[in-house]
């Protein structure tokens, strides 16, 4: 009895081999953020893997938003297994807006943000892909898993008054160079 | 003094002088009170209020079945042509697909779209001149034959085939359990004439949240 039951689990075994099976997990914690003109802002993403295997993981991105990244994790990472959401890596993404609202000025003087244009927005999306390197032995295919979030990158436009003080400051400077060369003429005489 | 324009230009400038002077520091003023009020709030506007938040961070886990991830294999292919020839994982148990995907229940906190696509033809490396054309490499799931589990599988007439962008591949899919498995099937034509090699490419699985929103349309999968 006890060799029948033996074969069998053995046979069960090779029949049906148990592997860990691998994945990732994806923690998003935000898809849209507003950042101010000129101003660097950086967002992360939480990584975990609650399965029996160590996997290696990095971020890609598409769309709009590669134009303004100025760093990301290009490396994959370890994500160590058995981790909950709770104990994910975070992987940071940051962004770069540059100046892309235009003012309105009087010969380059006098400026102002009037903000009357639609806001200015980098889409894309940010995809945590599992790296692997596995590949069959025959034909056929190596595969390849991402978790993808969508992201919104909302440029602030900052509405501001027209300011004359540049303009006042110049007729100052002009105006006393004026008074100083007929002052400076009069006493000469 | 009388009468001499160089006295009135004088006159005049200092006018200009006075009159930009009492402009800046008009300007400086105003800017000064802007920045009071952005600090206090002006006194007509200000309220008694706070705001109530709670941010809900969206949690998705998946998995491939050891088999999926160890790759697609069609094996050795001895008889040319191959119509649908079958993943060697298509029927490894009389009828059933050890080739699946798994949300993580306990890990997932929205319904997953999945999409599906593949890097290109099935090719040899260095390339022969003939790959497998993608259009032959087909692919079914769940959704297709109204199976809902790993057995009874919807015949390669059914699959749909793969594409180099990525497309739905089922949606709205269930973290709860018994809904939070995807099975798939893999059908290769190979056509006479073909080249003796390891064809291969790559296949690329890709999950993102369903949008409550967009729930009846197709999921946006992206390049």
């Amino acid at each position: 009895m006890k060799k029948v039951l033996f074969v069998a689990i053995i046979l069960l075994l090779l029949i049906n081999p148990v592997f860990a099976r691998k994945g990732i997990g994806m923690v998003t914690h935000t898809e849209s953020i507003v950042v101010d003109e000129g101003s660097q802002k950086c967002i992360t993403y939480g990584v975990f893997n609650p399965w029996d295997e160590d996997v290696r993981a990095s971020l890609d991105i598409k769309g709009d938003i590669n134009s303004i990244i100025t760093q990301k994790e290009t490396q994959p990472k370890l994500i160590k297994a058995l981790t909950t959401y709770q104990e994910s890596t975070e992987l940071e993404l940051c962004f770069f807006v540059p100046q892309v609202y235009q003012e309105k000025c009087i010969l380059g003087l006098s400026c102002y943000q009037p903000c009357t244009q639609e806001p200015i927005e980098y889409k894309g999306e940010v995809i945590v892909i599992e790296a692997r390197e596995e590949s069959t032995s025959g034909t056929g295919s190596a595969t390849s898993l991402g978790i993808s979030s969508p992201l919104t990158v909302k440029v602030n436009c900052q509405e501001t008054e027209r300011s004359f003080s540049q303009l006042y400051f110049i007729i100052i400077i002009i105006s006393m160079l004026g008074i100083l060369i007929i002052l400076y003429k009069r006493y000469k005489k | 003094m009388r009468g001499n324009p160089t006295s009135y230009l004088l006159i005049a400038l200092i006018l200009v002088l006075v009159f930009s002077l009492f402009g800046i520091f008009n300007e400086r003023f105003k800017e000064l009170q802007e920045k009071q009020e952005k600090l206090t709030g002006s006194a007509t506007d200000r309220t008694l209020s706070t705001e109530s938040r709670a941010a809900i961070d969206r949690i998705i886990a998946i998995s491939l079945s050891p088999d999926l991830a160890g790759g697609i294999d069609f094996g050795t292919i001895t008889t040319l042509p191959s119509p649908a020839a079958s993943a060697l994982g298509n029927n490894y148990v009389t009828g059933v697909t050890i080739y699946d995907i798994e949300i993580d229940p306990s890990s997932t906190n929205v319904d997953v779209d999945f999409c599906i696509k593949a890097s290109n033809d099935l090719d040899t490396s260095p390339s022969q001149g003939t790959p497998i054309i993608l259009s032959g490499y087909r692919w079914s799931n769940n959704t297709i034959g109204l199976i809902v589990d790993g057995t009874n599988p919807p015949g390669p007439t059914d699959a749909l085939s793969l594409r180099t962008d990525y497309e739905p591949s089922q949606e709205a899919v269930s973290s709860s359990q018994p809904d939070n498995v995807i099975y798939y099937r893999f059908y290769l034509d190979v056509p006479a004439g073909i080249r003796p090699g390891q064809y291969t490419n790559t296949v690329f699985f890709k999950a993102l949240a369903t949008d409550p929103l967009t729930d009846l349309t197709p999921a946006t999968c992206g390049s």
